[in-house]
């Protein structure tokens, strides 16, 4: 039987029974009885999304409300300015800066210790974290060196007193991870891996001091951020003694749209983080949620690195303690 | 009424105004009667399964993506609606232990060439059925039908193939029975 022969007897048969009703009132009546409205599951899903963000924040506002009580009587002694010697060789931001550079008005008040530790040229690429409780080191982990060969080789005792642990597979995060999943530590992955920031957190409270890690921010993903070499520091202070910094390094705007990134950032710090921050938001892969506080959060922006720019971002840090 | 006007007509419900939905029932419900009744092959009360489509597609309507093909998402919503349809019957049917009445259609529609490819098309699964309705009577082509059955259309292509054979098959032994009767009446006639 030939295609056409086909559809002639399809039609044929399709067509027989001429359907004259019109059912548009009963169809019509049947709606405004029952739903009266078509249902908009965006809305709904907003809604979801809406409900999901106050959760967490709850969750953490109360997390953040027991620190608070543990760490009401412990005021900031002193904050010191202290680049490390590998911090100068890899970032030359850094160089020629010194504990000689605190300038005198800042000692004896609280200060600022810039922890340059850490190193700041690689990106976490597995884009995960480790933290132990808020009264200890919250340890970044990066990419940037070799695995020891015994997991048990990891200098968490050191990682606490400002070590960098690092993890540079995801299998060995995940042997990390499943080591330390019935500790109080708990691994934290970011949402994507393209535009990942390095992004750690540093509040570690060594007696009575408090440790402040402030990193420059440089852009270097794109031309049109290099032109303006910005830097940002972006400390979010959790409390009187601690203060929590988020760095963005070698961010990647290769998908955005260049000239609107750069007019947001040039005009309006506070809303591209706010923009990014729901980008780069982070999610516990375990049932326990800790998120950071962002509702404190300030940025300062400066022209360049400067050692008056940092002296003027030490001074602005320590006026929040005394808020 | 052009897809502008029914995507005019489609913000104007979403909007609120639903007195206007009636002009998308009166524009589709002829299409989706022969689709339905095709697709059951008389096996359902097809005016009730178009009246609840209708109310599907209007509780779904902000699903609908505007520049899309009405008809096309229609039609997929029928036909799903279509084939729960038939399984909820066919759970009946295994119940009561009993056959499914045939639903009344109008007198013309008992032709002797409609009663072929009724029984031809019996013999084929709504999913064939409906792959032969979007192909050969719709004359879709199997892009936009793997669009609306969303599979791809290598796939697809198979699949028609295979439902096109089995109704001819079907088609052809059942005109072969259906002369062999008509012989046989014949003969009686004649004796008589």
């Amino acid at each position: 039987m030939k295609t056409e022969a086909m559809k002639t007897l399809i039609s044929d048969y399709v067509n027989e029974e001429s359907f004259e009703l019109d059912m548009s009132n009963t169809v019509l009546k049947r709606i405004k009885q029952s739903k009266g409205k078509p249902r908009h599951y965006k809305k709904h899903v907003l809604l979801i999304a809406v409900l999901t963000i106050l959760f967490s924040t709850f969750t953490f506002a109360t997390v953040l409300k027991v620190i608070e009580l543990q760490t009401d009587n412990n005021p900031v002694k002193e904050v010191k300015i202290i680049p490390s010697i590998q911090e100068t060789q890899n970032n030359d931001l850094w160089e020629g800066f010194s504990e000689s550079d605190v300038p005198e008005n800042l000692k004896g008040i609280p200060t600022m210790t810039i922890n340059t530790e850490y190193p700041t040229h690689g990106i976490i690429r597995r884009g995960n974290y480790i933290i132990s409780s808020y009264d200890e080191l919250i340890t970044s982990i990066s990419n940037t060196q070799p695995l020891p060969q015994n997991i048990d080789e990891y200098k968490f005792e050191q990682a606490l007193v400002g070590y960098i642990v690092t993890i540079p597979t995801d299998e060995a995060l995940i042997a990390l991870a499943n080591k330390y999943q019935d500790s109080q530590f708990y691994t934290f992955e970011l949402e994507t891996q393209e535009l990942v920031v390095d992004w750690y957190e540093y509040a570690h409270k060594t007696k009575s001091d408090a440790i402040y890690t402030i990193q420059p921010t440089k852009y270097s993903g794109e031309r049109a951020f290099q032109e303006n070499q910005l830097l940002e520091y972006e400390v979010i202070q959790l409390k009187s003694t601690e203060a929590f910094l988020i760095k963005r390094d070698n961010m990647d705007f290769s998908g955005a749209n260049d000239k609107k990134s750069k007019d947001i950032i040039e005009n309006n710090y506070q809303i591209f983080w706010q923009e990014k921050e729901i980008e780069f938001s982070i999610r516990p892969s375990r049932s326990t949620r800790i998120y950071p506080d962002f509702t404190n959060r300030k940025v300062y922006s400066y022209p360049e690195h400067t050692k008056e720019n940092l002296i003027d971002l030490a001074t602005k840090i320590n006026g929040l303690d005394n808020d | 009424m052009g897809q502008q006007e029914i995507e005019n007509a489609i913000e104007r419900v979403l909007n609120g105004q639903i007195d206007d939905y009636s002009l998308i029932v009166k524009q589709y419900q002829k299409q989706l009667l022969k689709y339905v009744r095709y697709l059951t092959n008389g096996k359902c009360d097809v005016e009730d399964i178009v009246q609840e489509v209708f109310i599907r597609i209007y509780q779904n309507l902000s699903k609908y993506q505007l520049g899309t093909s009405f008809s096309n998402w229609a039609y997929r919503i029928t036909f799903n609606h279509t084939m729960n349809m038939l399984k909820k019957q066919n759970r009946h049917k295994i119940l009561l232990f009993g056959k499914i009445p045939e639903y009344a259609q109008s007198p013309n529609s008992s032709s002797e060439i409609s009663h072929e490819v009724k029984e031809a098309l019996s013999k084929l699964s709504i999913e064939e059925r409906n792959l032969i309705y979007l192909r050969v009577y719709e004359d879709l082509s199997y892009r936009k039908i793997s669009q609306i059955q969303n599979v791809s259309e290598s796939a697809l292509r198979k699949k028609y193939e295979r439902a096109r054979k089995k109704f001819i098959k079907a088609y052809i032994k059942e005109d072969s029975d259906y002369e062999n009767r008509s012989n046989e009446n014949t003969d009686i006639r004649l004796c008589k």
